[in-house]
């Protein structure tokens, strides 16, 4: 689930991307079409995939964040991950 | 592009939604079977419970592409499509409301699962008549 995650919360920051892109320049109807529901089934996939997570639910709620939701869940599971990898190397 | 969008539709549906209601379908007489046998295992009951969690989210992409569809169609108030909207959301739920957390029951302790089956016969019989409302359309004035 979490390589899942990975793959979703990167579709979901560039596919947003893309879109404000080609709103701000050419703003092309086909492209808008496209990377739309491209875009929409990354962010309700992050959105289960960090809700489903084993976390807080301070942790579980940042999913929601549009465009960057998928990478903050990430973070902050890697940073504690990490806390308790040091936890465990004083112990 | 609606030509574009309603493939990735179709395909989706079928490579999604197909695995989850064959791995689905199968779970209940697998259930039996570990019931009847415990020193069996759950090999089975797990893999197709996995079938059915993973497919449960890649099939988010249906529904998102058929708004998309539907949307560039222009026909979002057709009755049809309320209809088959209003029977997707019905079946989406049995799936994560009743048929996933009773297949993880089942696997905590392996038991015959009669109300799972039901569900699943459930499940399975809403996305048939999602299907065939798609293709027949009724009221459509597009053709076929």
């Amino acid at each position: 689930m979490l390589r899942g995650l990975r793959i979703a919360a990167g579709v979901e920051l560039v596919s947003l991307i893309v879109l404000f892109a080609n709103l701000a320049t050419v703003h092309h109807q086909n492209v808008a079409a496209l990377v739309g529901p491209v875009h929409g089934c990354a962010y309700l996939f992050v959105l289960i995939a960090a809700l489903r997570a084993a976390a807080p639910w301070k942790v579980r709620l940042l999913g929601v964040v549009p465009g960057v939701g998928g990478l903050l869940v990430l973070r902050a599971l890697n940073s504690a991950a990490e806390r308790a990898g040091s936890l465990d190397s004083n112990a | 592009m609606t030509k574009a969008l309603l493939a990735i539709h179709v395909l989706a549906a079928i490579i999604a939604i197909g695995p989850v209601t064959v791995a689905a379908s199968m779970f209940p007489a697998a259930a039996r079977r570990a019931a009847a046998e415990p020193d069996a295992g759950t090999g089975t009951l797990v893999v197709l419970h996995r079938i059915c969690q993973v497919y449960a989210v890649v099939a988010l992409a249906v529904p998102v592409f058929g708004l998309a569809t539907a949307a560039n169609l222009h026909v979002l108030g057709s009755a049809w499509l309320i209809a088959s909207i209003i029977l997707t959301v019905l079946a989406a739920a049995v799936l994560a409301l009743v048929m996933l957390p009773g297949q993880a029951r089942v696997l905590a302790a392996p038991a015959p699962a009669a109300r799972l089956a039901m569900a699943t016969g459930g499940f399975n019989l809403l996305w048939a008549a999602v299907t065939v409302l798609m293709i027949i359309r009724p009221g459509s004035t597009t053709g076929v």
